[in-house]
């Protein structure tokens, strides 16, 4: 975040270092909500996952409409992934890697980048043998110039093997230091994979895959497929363990994806909740919901959705919210019925479709 | 029956590849499997990841298609390739296709897995059936309170109370899918990716027009100057404004009625993505050519609210007009309809008052030949098929309209690659 002062330069905005602890604490803990939010998977998307981690070992690609629960699939099967892990009583850390991605997004971002600048700091302080001791060398080698008996002196030997240790300690540092597998930062699908080489169970969402650039997917047919990618500047190749590592991708078909890419993934349609579906849906997320109202509001987006050709139909998501936001508002299920119905700007977005619900909605009321 | 239970009975699957034949039904159904997604699928199968004939169904069909719209013709090859049709109207309907003889080209390996997934389809079911049978298990969303769901509630009930229903050689719900699949979401995909489509293509256009705003005017932006002069101590340079809504506009004109009737759910499609994607763009129609007037979409296939062409002249050379039409009609007609005929007007309509009767004397063809003139940037979209566009409509010999008119506007048919290319064309 920054800033314009009097003088006109850029300020930045520091966050104090208690607030950055809290801010990191609290993003960690929506992330392990969002995986325990109740998600109803249909048997078809329930049985595709589970071929995904047991048998398919291949990335799962689902499409369908915005809000239609893509991305919560993704932490639905952390989530059941933990909850197996535990029943097995084994150490229940799955992660889950989200990528959003967007136009400017690049395949090796999201696997890793190099740290130059970290190398080349740390390259410079490794190569500084403290100058206090230079001094004391030249003085001691200057004296044993002049009186080579000292060369045998226990206080000679004890400087010099000293010397030497320390000689020995700056290589062994630096070579550490400098080892280019030490300035590896690792993106989300290459912190995955390289857990998975740990043994460590992860889950990858590549969420809205369509929006990166034309040909970004082409770029990660050997990591997509086989887990394997290069680091460069350690001339190495790493292959993850496919059983650890779980791909979940998104799409709205927002552009074509490659054949080679597609390919290489399993693809499910997730398809709009039918009535029963939705309403059950409905009960899991507002478990206090009043009934009557839900089944209100559940009927009318049906019907919305059957009789009126939207260009964006309202998503489960938006359902979801208006109803619990009807309740909040103590609005009654009679007016829904009545076709007088409330707060439609939280499901009907596109100013033409607002158009014609409202034509609609003047032609049912009479 | 436990999952566990189910895959030992599956320790008779053959080891090799198994149904094959699938491979080559679906890709003679134009869904080009390739042969490493089959062997993913077997590699699937072999592992036992596949218990259910619906399992087998919903694996392959995640494994083997990447285009939803492609599930229709995926459930027809799959429903023929395993024989899962018990319905009578869809037997007519196999062998009516010359494609779907009854010769599937099943190994004996072949048909001992199929019948063993059809079995354990049936174990699994009469499990469901039981646990749907338990009141206890019912949640409160399952409680129906209004009369469809009580038509839900009763499907379910026919399954409980039939349980013989389960022990037919084909699945009954398995059967349900393939027939939504492939009968009533065939027309919605199909409609679907083809919205799709044209979103896709309308985007391309989007993006280019969008990118050409923000050109420098000749008028002197007092206050950008004087600020700049006191920012650069004293350097005097001049700011101009800029004009950041100069970007071309586009009008959409439909040929509506008659010959393009047949194509109405496309030209609608086409009309609604380009509105979505495009904003606020002008759609008008006319019928066959345009004589001297175009009236706005909403109005139909009539003028309730016509407008005289000669008004669209002033703003058409900052527009690329987009004509939707076949360009299909005979030369001359007795209705006065055909490219050569003009009309004869009622200028006493309130909404031509003032307009000038010299505007509407001319023909439909000397109307496209003045529209050619005005806007530099036209293109005609033919909702048929360039393969047809020499037979004419109906048998006749009216595709000398279409030559003619052809020679007036580059024409592209209505799909992806003739879209990029209409737009490659206007942006030239």
């Amino acid at each position: 975040m920054s800033a314009e002062n009097s003088n006109g330069h850029l300020q930045t905005r520091q966050l104090p270092k208690e607030f950055l602890a809290a801010a990191v604490k609290r993003a960690n803990e929506l992330s392990l909500q969002r995986a325990e939010r109740p998600y109803r998977p249909s048997s078809e998307l329930k049985f595709l996952l589970e071929v995904q981690v047991e048998t398919a070992h291949m990335p799962l690609m689902l499409v369908g409409e915005p809000g239609g629960g893509k991305t919560a699939a993704a932490y639905h099967l952390q989530h059941e992934l933990m909850q197996k892990t535990q029943r097995e009583g084994r150490d229940a850390n799955v992660s889950l890697h989200h990528i959003s991605c967007h136009d400017n997004l690049s395949p090796r971002e999201i696997l890793y980048r190099f740290d130059h600048l970290a190398r080349l700091r740390a390259a410079t302080d490794g190569k500084v043998i403290p100058e206090h001791l230079v001094g004391k060398t030249a003085e001691w080698l200057a004296t044993v110039a002049q009186n080579p008996d000292l060369a045998t002196s226990p206080e000679f030997i004890s400087f010099a093997e000293s010397v030497i240790k320390v000689v020995e300690l700056s290589h062994i540092q630096a070579k550490t230091l400098l080892d280019p597998m030490s300035f590896m930062v690792y993106g989300p699908l290459g912190e995955a994979i390289i857990r998975s080489i740990n043994g460590e169970e992860s889950v990858v969402l590549i969420d809205e895959i369509d929006k990166t650039p034309p040909g970004f997917e082409d770029q990660l047919l050997e990591v997509i497929e086989h887990l394997i990618f290069t680091l460069e500047e350690a001339g190495l190749s790493v292959a993850g363990n496919k059983e650890l590592l779980h791909i979940i991708i998104t799409s709205n078909d927002q552009r074509e994806l490659s054949k080679a890419f597609l390919r290489r993934l399993m693809v499910h349609e997730i398809k709009f909740p039918s009535k029963k579906e939705l309403e059950a849906i409905v009960h899991d997320h507002l478990p206090q919901v009043n009934n009557r109202l839900a089944r209100a509001a559940i009927n009318f987006i049906i019907r919305l959705r059957n009789e009126l050709e939207l260009n964006k139909p309202p998503s489960t998501a938006e359902v979801i919210q208006w109803i619990k936001v009807m309740q909040a508002y103590n609005q009654s299920a009679e007016s829904i019925e009545a076709y007088e119905v409330p707060l439609l700007e939280m499901i009907i977005k596109d100013n033409e479709d607002r158009r014609n619900v409202e034509d609609y909605l003047r032609r049912r009321s009479y | 029956m436990t999952v566990t239970e189910l895959s030992s009975n599956l320790e008779q699957v053959p080891s090799q590849t198994s149904f094959t034949n699938l491979l080559y039904l679906l890709r003679d159904k134009g869904i080009n499997v390739s042969t490493a997604e089959w062997l993913n699928l077997q590699a699937v199968l072999g592992r036992g990841g596949i218990q259910t004939m619906e399992q087998m169904y919903q694996t392959s069909k995640a494994m083997l298609v990447k285009d939803p719209s492609q599930y229709p013709d995926f459930a027809q090859a799959f429903a023929q390739f395993f024989e899962l049709s018990s319905n009578n109207s869809d037997s007519e309907e196999q062998n009516a296709d010359p494609s779907s003889a009854n010769d599937t080209g099943m190994t004996a390996d072949d048909l001992a897995l199929r019948n063993l997934l059809l079995q354990n389809e049936d174990q699994e079911k009469k499990v469901q059936t039981a646990v749907l049978a338990t009141p206890s298990t019912a949640s409160p969303a399952d409680v129906p309170e209004d009369d469809n769901q009580v038509e839900e509630t009763e499907t379910y009930g026919q399954q409980t109370e039939k349980p013989e229903q389960a022990n037919d050689s084909t699945s009954p719900s398995l059967l349900s899918k393939i027939r939504e699949e492939s009968e009533s979401r065939k027309q919605a995909h199909e409609q679907e990716s083809r919205r799709k489509m044209y979103e896709r293509v309308l985007r391309r256009l989007k993006n280019k027009l969008t990118s050409t705003t923000a050109e420098i005017t000749d008028k002197l932006d007092v206050k950008g100057t004087v600020k700049h002069i006191a920012q650069s101590g004293g350097n005097i340079v001049p700011i101009w404004e800029r004009a950041v809504n100069i970007q071309p506009q586009l009008l959409l004109l439909l040929d509506v009625w008659g010959s393009t009737d047949i194509y109405v759910d496309e030209m609608a499609d086409f009309w609604k993505a380009a509105s979505k994607m495009l904003g606020k763009i002008t759609i008008l129609a006319y019928h066959n050519a345009p004589y001297g007037e175009v009236w706005p979409v909403e109005d139909g296939n009539r003028p309730i609210h016509p407008i005289p062409l000669s008004k669209l002249w002033p703003q058409a050379a900052n527009t690329k007009l987009v004509i939707m039409t076949d360009a299909t009609m005979p030369l001359d007609r007795d209705d006065n309809t055909g490219l050569y005929n003009r009309h004869d007007i009622n200028f006493d309509h309130p909404r031509l008052a003032g307009a000038k009767p010299k505007e509407y004397r001319n023909t439909g063809l000397e109307n496209f030949q003045l529209m050619g003139q005005h806007y530099k940037r036209a293109v005609i979209i033919n909702p048929n098929r360039q393969r047809d566009w020499t037979h004419g409509y109906a048998g006749t010999t009216t595709n000398h309209s279409l030559e003619k008119i052809r020679r007036i506007f580059p024409m592209f048919e209505l799909t992806e690659k003739g879209l990029n290319n209409a737009i490659d064309t206007l942006l030239k």
